[in-house]
């Protein structure tokens, strides 16, 4: 069996073509691109991601806090700190929770007072006065 | 499931039975407090509990667990009642799990004295409004301004 010979640059290689490329320069091999997607946080957990440059570009998507702390990406250095309402969280992976206090009204029922009847009371009246002049107008029709 | 924000009805009622004693240290006496505050905690629970103003006593159910914290929850600073203008108030030092990873939805506080009557009886459910959660991170809660109108714990 005779021998076989692969090349690896010039004419003719496994690269590029008889008469391919220009003379005195060989064709490359193919490059792979490395890419890294989006990185999602659900809550805080503290989470790294360090990226590391692969033959040519390699990205973090935007990172999604969606309510967390302790993000930290360190390709583009972004720290999220995230404020809801009383809570704090900070991106050390701490949170503080601010708390409302409750209130309750008390009241006082209200109460019946009641007696006997004074029975030792002096009984007086006046008589009706019958000597009166009754005074009167016709209502106009 | 739900976690309503209220003060418990069962609590309003012990308040008239003389149940809970929230002096610090001994004073502020009742006849089953033997004249000694007593000792209160708060509980972390997740959103699958169910609390709210006719909760009586703490329990482990749905109670939030992870690292740095234990059942139960942890022991509160009690601030010894005072009043603002009309208004009777208490208050609480803020409670921090330190180092911890843990996620909530809410909490309860409840009177965790051992004295019969008082033990786990339940007083307060606060609601976070959503889940709150921290990664090897201190958790705290931070209790409102101790007045008239922001109090913890208010009688109004």
């Amino acid at each position: 069996m005779a021998d076989v010979t692969i090349a690896f640059e010039g004419w003719d290689s496994i690269t590029q073509g008889w008469g391919d490329g220009t003379w005195g320069n060989d064709v490359g091999f193919i490059t792979l691109t490395s890419g890294q997607g989006s990185v999602t946080v659900n809550q805080g957990s503290g989470v790294t991601v360090s990226v590391s440059g692969v033959a040519g570009t390699s990205a973090v998507g935007s990172p999604s806090v969606l309510d967390g702390d302790g993000l930290v990406v360190s390709a583009t250095g972004v720290s999220a700190v995230a404020t809801a309402g009383n809570t704090s969280e900070s991106a050390g992976g701490g949170i503080s929770v601010g708390v409302t206090g409750i209130g309750a009204t008390g009241e006082a029922g209200f109460i019946f007072l009641w007696g006997s009847v004074d029975t030792s009371q002096s009984i007086s009246w006046a008589a009706v006065d019958t000597s009166q002049t009754l005074t009167w107008t016709d209502i106009a029709a | 499931m739900a976690i309503t924000q209220a003060m418990c009805t069962s609590f309003k009622q012990e308040l008239l039975q003389g149940v809970h004693n929230f002096t610090s240290g001994s004073g502020g006496g009742t006849t089953t407090s033997t004249g000694s505050g007593n000792a209160f905690k708060i509980a972390l629970f997740t959103s699958s509990a169910s609390l709210g103003a006719g909760t009586t006593a703490y329990s482990t159910s749905n109670e939030a667990s992870g690292t740095g914290y234990d059942a139960g929850g942890k022991a509160l600073t009690n601030v010894t009642p005072t009043t603002s203008s009309t208004t009777a108030i208490t208050d609480f030092a803020d409670v921090t799990w330190g180092s911890s990873s843990v996620t909530a939805r809410g909490a309860m506080i409840y009177n965790s004295s051992t004295t019969a009557g008082s033990a786990n009886r339940a007083i307060l459910i606060l609601n976070f409004g959503a889940d709150k959660a921290s990664s090897s991170g201190d958790f705290t809660i931070s209790f409102p301004t101790a007045d008239s109108s922001s109090a913890i714990i208010r009688i109004a």
